[in-house]
């Protein structure tokens, strides 16, 4: 029976050695490669082939697992790919889907192992979670943000002021003031750098 | 009864009264010359002042006993129609001194004009076509004497006054298009000239709006701004470094779960040496694993450099990297040219069968510039920039930089950038 050949692109050593130990010792997967970064994935199936991915997000060298996954399925639409974090940033899952990414695995608190959701995946399955694991910011749950407020937060945390997340988002300004004074009332944080360095610190946006 | 006849004490009280009238009649009609009423308003005190002189003359005459023909003229009239005349002429004057005085209160006269343009918080000054100062006011000429003395040329030091160098600590500042004067005393103005026509001659208005305290709080709203854009560099350099603490704590995290799983197999484990199960391999097979990982645990992670990857990756489709010259030390750099070298690796490895690429970087000033060439098969017709040369091209020219591609001699990409530029 041909394996199933697997490409790892992880920058955490530990968790490409993980991968690598479960594919090593499974029976349907091969490992073609194991990369520790996903900037140039895409360089490798020019010559070679390769049936699956499990493509970490955030990478050391600033590049961005879901932008290589989107490179790849453009070019390669058949190489199945399962998106892995650990980050509960929001917008992810739903990038994932849209740039036709086949699964998505929480490292740490997906209930499947990644065994069980690379067989589900080449089975032809998309394997989602419901919604990115529930994170507490300050006095509030994830799960209390609106989309909106998300989004606002997504762009605070890079640093930009009030006027250029209203400019990015197309809304005015007092409607991001606004907005921002409704996560600090959900968060109990006193300033809006508090709420900007404490969601960056828990993940729950990165930009 | 006649004017002759009256006694002389009468005569000299008449002469005094009609002396007193005389006085106000002049007074009366130099007030309504001086404040700009001409023509037929200057004829009731002219009538007066026409009336009371020769009877003012009579009575001096007449007290000094100096008599004649005017005396015996003007001594025949009755005098019930004197006392009427002389009722008529001071009722009448005094009459006159009130409506002049109400018409000089509603008009504006040159004087009442001064007065108004003194009063003002901004200056004022009109200047005729020559330049000469027609009018100013006191806030104006203080606001001269501050940028160029005493004696000051008026209109003149008022032009392209940011341009000018002042006196007395004055000093100019630029917003945009407007231009703010600073005074010794820290008030501010804004000199604006405009042109305006009156009577058909052109007059040049000046007005200094005294802006002082917008100001003031256009500087503090700057100041605040200043600090808003400090607290946002500080969050993004925060960020930035935030980037190296998260992947620190997935690293943790995933060590959190590795050793989860071994404390699952050293379960699994009591459980099997218990009970002699039948799942030996997944045991012994989650064992290795974790054992493993656990002896990995001191392997460092490999280089975050771009560039490393990116000669494994060319490595892996047999293609060498050579390069000439250092890419500068700037993300935007490292960037722009990992991109570029990997769409110049995708064209060699599928279209142009090439097993070396050549990569020469060159800096000078702000910008570098890098040239890739490959040794496979030349094209046969222009480049098509589709796909992955066409997003190059939007992030170089979102960056500011410029692209280019050759292929008449072999295909050439030469980028070009600001080493300080930012990718959008």
């Amino acid at each position: 029976m041909n394996k199933t050949k697997v490409m790892i692109v992880d920058d955490q050593a530990i968790s490409r050695h993980l991968f690598e130990l479960y594919i090593q010792n499974s029976e349907k997967y091969e490992l073609s490669f194991s990369l520790s970064s996903a900037s140039f994935a895409e360089v490798y199936f020019l010559k070679h082939k390769v049936d699956l991915i499990l493509m970490d997000i955030l990478m050391n060298d600033g590049s961005n697992g879901l932008d290589a996954a989107q490179r790849i399925k453009e070019r390669y639409p058949d190489v199945k790919i399962i998106a892995v974090t650990s980050m509960p940033e929001h917008s992810w899952i739903e990038r994932a889907k849209k740039i036709g990414v086949d699964s998505f695995w929480y490292k740490e608190t997906d209930e499947n192992t990644i065994l069980d959701v690379m067989d589900r995946t080449m089975a032809g399955e998309r394997v989602y979670p419901d919604r990115p694991p529930e994170v507490t910011l300050g006095l509030a749950k994830s799960s209390e943000f609106t989309e909106r407020e998300l989004e606002v937060l997504r762009i605070i945390t890079t640093g930009a002021t009030n006027g250029a997340v209203a400019d990015e988002l197309g809304i005015s300004e007092n409607t991001v003031k606004a907005h921002v004074r409704s996560m600090l009332e959900k968060t109990g944080y006193q300033s809006r750098t508090e709420l900007a360095i404490k969601a960056r610190v828990i993940g729950i946006t990165i930009k | 009864m006649t004017l002759s006849s009256l006694p002389l004490v009468y005569d000299r009280i008449f002469g005094i009264c009609f002396l007193f009238l005389f006085t106000a009649c002049i007074f009366g009609l130099v007030r309504q010359i001086m404040s700009g009423i001409k023509g037929a308003g200057l004829i009731p005190f002219s009538v007066c002042f026409l009336i009371s002189f020769p009877v003012c003359i009579y009575f001096d005459l007449v007290c000094s006993h100096k008599t004649g023909k005017f005396t015996d003229l003007l001594g025949r009239t009755p005098l019930y129609a004197f006392i009427i005349l002389t009722a008529l002429l001071f009722a009448g004057a005094a009459a006159l001194f009130v409506v002049t005085y109400m018409r000089i209160k509603r008009t504006l006269t040159p004087a009442s004009l001064q007065m108004g343009l003194d009063g003002m918080r901004d200056g004022v000054l009109f200047s005729d076509e020559r330049g000469m100062t027609v009018l100013i006011n006191d806030k104006m000429q203080y606001i001269l004497n501050c940028i160029a003395g005493a004696h000051a040329p008026g209109a003149e030091s008022l032009d392209n006054i940011g341009e000018k160098e002042l006196i007395n600590g004055c000093y100019t500042e630029k917003q945009g298009d407007s231009v703010f004067l600073i005074l010794p005393d820290k008030s501010v103005y804004n000199i604006v000239k405009e042109k305006t026509k009156a009577k058909k001659s052109g007059f040049n208005e000046y007005t200094a709006y005294d802006v002082t305290e917008l100001y003031g709080k256009s500087l503090e709203i700057k100041k605040r701004n200043d600090n808003a854009r400090q607290v946002n560099e500080q969050i993004r350099e925060y960020s930035r470094k935030m980037d190296s603490m998260i992947r620190d704590r997935e690293l943790l995290s995933a060590k959190i779960r590795i050793h989860d799983d071994m404390g699952r197999a050293l379960l699994s484990l009591r459980s099997y040496l218990s009970r002699q199960e039948k799942d030996r391999e997944a045991l012994l097979t989650l064992w290795r694993v974790t054992v493993s990982v656990l002896r990995c645990e001191t392997v460092p992670d490999v280089s975050d450099d771009k560039m490393d990857a990116l000669i494994q990756a060319a490595e892996a489709v047999d293609v060498t990297l050579n390069f000439d010259g250092e890419i500068p030390d700037s993300d935007t750099a490292r960037d722009i040219s990992a991109a570029a070298i990997r769409e110049c690796l995708t064209n060699t490895v599928k279209h142009a069968g090439g097993a070396n690429l050549y990569i020469n970087i060159t800096t000078s000033d702000d910008k570098f510039t890098v040239k890739i060439k490959n040794d496979g098969r030349p094209p046969d017709k222009p480049i098509e920039e589709t796909g992955g040369l066409h997003t190059l091209r939007e992030t170089v020219e979102s960056a500011g930089g410029e692209m280019k591609t050759e292929w008449e001699n072999g295909f050439e990409l030469t980028v070009t950038a600001d080493i300080s530029g930012v990718l959008r």
